[in-house]
């Protein structure tokens, strides 16, 4: 839905009477019922998860693709073991990824030496920069800056990704960052349906109610 | 009768504390009430009037979690009051290594709570932690202690348990300790067994100490957020989230003035409990 995060930042749209938006909590709790889930799951830890997909103990985790900067400094000998896809929608043809944006590096106004800052963030902003970082930690998705072009040997996962950017809208920004409503328990929410705790319906109406606390806390207009 | 001039010079004496008292905790609080009917983001505060109690209320989780801190409190506080007193009776009864038993039990209280919070998920894993493993071999298969989301409060409130008696115990050895052998030989004089010395003769004169370890754990009980989230961080999901951890993710999510409301309300739930019990007890204390 193109115009979602617009609506949903001005209150006009909500999570619970969206489909588009609901049935990702739907999957979250299909998942759990199909006993998907590994048995100790609650409790293992990233670091747990990302080791057990790089040995071939688990088959499948949901991740950001800079999870692969774990798994090379973890299990290094296992990252090409790693394969990458967006998750499924509910049509085989209509299957997209969600990109994350690159962090951001800020400078405080009250800074004494802002043009050496400045300097520093044109260097992380240029080529060298780039591929300074790629030496570092390996390369874990194509680069927003113009002439930084991916190694030829960048592990599968990130090799996976690429084709997802050549094709005209098959990738979107992940919601929050076009919008500045995400309720801080989202994450316990999405673990309580994840684990069983509350069904999805239920959870979708909680977070709507979360997300209006924190929009009214924010001030935002039309809340 | 020579009227005394009543001397300023003792106000003197009382003024430094005074205003260390006054600008540290008394202009504090106030602070606190004033910016809790606010939206504040540290550098400006807009006044919103009561709107962040209302929103504090409406707040989905928070019958739960005040439940789930009345619980915590109350079963915390019972625990460490009867285990310490025994583990006091226990420690000042002359048995071998005393000395060295007494720091053994006291010992947990000055280790690092977030230590504990990171050995106890190790301990407490639901395969391979130590307890689940030991219970397998008399057969018992464990359930998920931390991550059972009708389990984890008890399993804190138990972490919490195993940290805090000490200091029960350290206060009800002072207690006993105060106690004059004069009341045990009447006692023995009398006939009385050991268990009745017990019920008899100790409990009620170790009263000062049961009041004082009742009040300050009930207190810390009713507080407690460093064991919860060091442990669990209020789940899973927020089976085991108390006021002090809600409030703690409302400052993360960078609602303060929420989240001083939730501590103005955390204030008045400890002051309704505790005040009323402090004069129930000390008023019986002075009909003795």
């Amino acid at each position: 839905m193109p115009t979602f995060a617009a609506d949903y930042t001005a209150n006009k749209a909500k999570y619970a009477t969206t489909p588009a938006a609901a049935c990702g909590f739907q999957y979250l709790e299909d998942v759990f019922k199909g006993g998907y889930m590994n048995e100790d799951f609650g409790v293992a830890k990233f670091e747990d998860g990302m080791r057990m997909v790089a040995t071939g103990e688990a088959a499948h985790y949901p991740m950001l693709s800079f999870a692969m900067a774990t798994i090379k400094q973890n299990t290094p000998d296992n990252v090409g073991d790693v394969g990458y896809f967006g998750l499924p929608g509910p049509t085989a043809d209509k299957n997209g990824l969600t990109v994350w944006m690159p962090s951001a590096l800020y400078i405080p106004a009250a800074s004494e030496n802002i043009d050496a800052a400045k300097g520093f963030l044109d260097f992380v902003a240029s080529v060298e920069g780039c591929q300074a970082m790629i030496g570092a930690i390996g390369a874990t998705g194509p680069y927003l800056i113009e002439g930084c072009t991916l190694p030829a040997d960048v592990p599968q996962a990130v090799a996976d990704m690429l084709p997802y950017f050549q094709t005209e809208g098959a990738t979107a920004p992940a919601l929050e960052f076009l919008s500045p409503i995400k309720g801080p328990a989202l994450e316990q929410i999405t673990v309580e349906v994840g684990s069983g705790i509350r069904p999805a319906a239920e959870a979708t109406a909680l977070y709507d109610q979360e997300v209006e606390e924190q929009a009214k806390q924010l001030g935002l207009p039309n809340w | 009768m020579a009227s005394r001039q009543s001397s300023p010079y003792p106000y003197w004496f009382v003024l430094p504390a005074a205003v260390i008292f006054v600008t540290l905790f008394l202009v504090p609080t106030l602070r606190n009430f004033w910016f809790s009917m606010t939206r504040w983001d540290l550098f400006e505060a807009e006044y919103i009037g009561w709107d962040n109690y209302e929103q504090f209320f409406k707040e989905p989780f928070l019958v739960q979690c005040l439940v789930n801190t009345m619980i915590y409190a109350l079963l915390t506080s019972a625990t460490k009051s009867v285990l310490g007193l025994l583990l006091a009776v226990l420690l000042t009864s002359g048995i071998l290594w005393q000395g060295f038993l007494r720091s053994v039990v006291f010992f947990p209280v000055l280790v690092s709570t977030i230590g504990i919070g990171i050995t106890f998920q190790a301990l407490m894993h639901p395969t391979k932690g130590v307890i689940n493993i030991a219970l397998s071999y008399i057969g018992i298969d464990g359930p998920s202690w931390l991550s059972d989301p009708g389990l984890a409060l008890y399993s804190v409130a138990f972490i919490d348990l195993w940290k805090g008696v000490g200091l029960a115990t350290l206060i009800y050895i002072a207690g006993l300790a105060a106690i004059a052998p004069d009341y045990y030989e009447a006692a023995r004089i009398d006939g009385a067994t050991r268990v009745q010395q017990f019920w008899r003769v100790t409990v009620p004169l170790v009263r000062p100490a049961t009041v004082t370890v009742i009040t300050l754990s009930l207190i810390g009980g009713l507080r407690s957020f460093d064991i919860i989230w060091a442990t669990t961080r209020g789940g899973p999901g927020f089976s085991s989230d108390v006021l002090a951890s809600v409030i703690y993710k409302q400052y993360q999510a960078g609602f303060y003035g929420l989240a001083t409301a939730g501590n103005v309300i955390l204030f008045l739930l400890i002051a309704v409990i505790i005040l009323p019990l402090t004069f129930w007890f000390n008023r019986r204390e002075a009909d003795l």
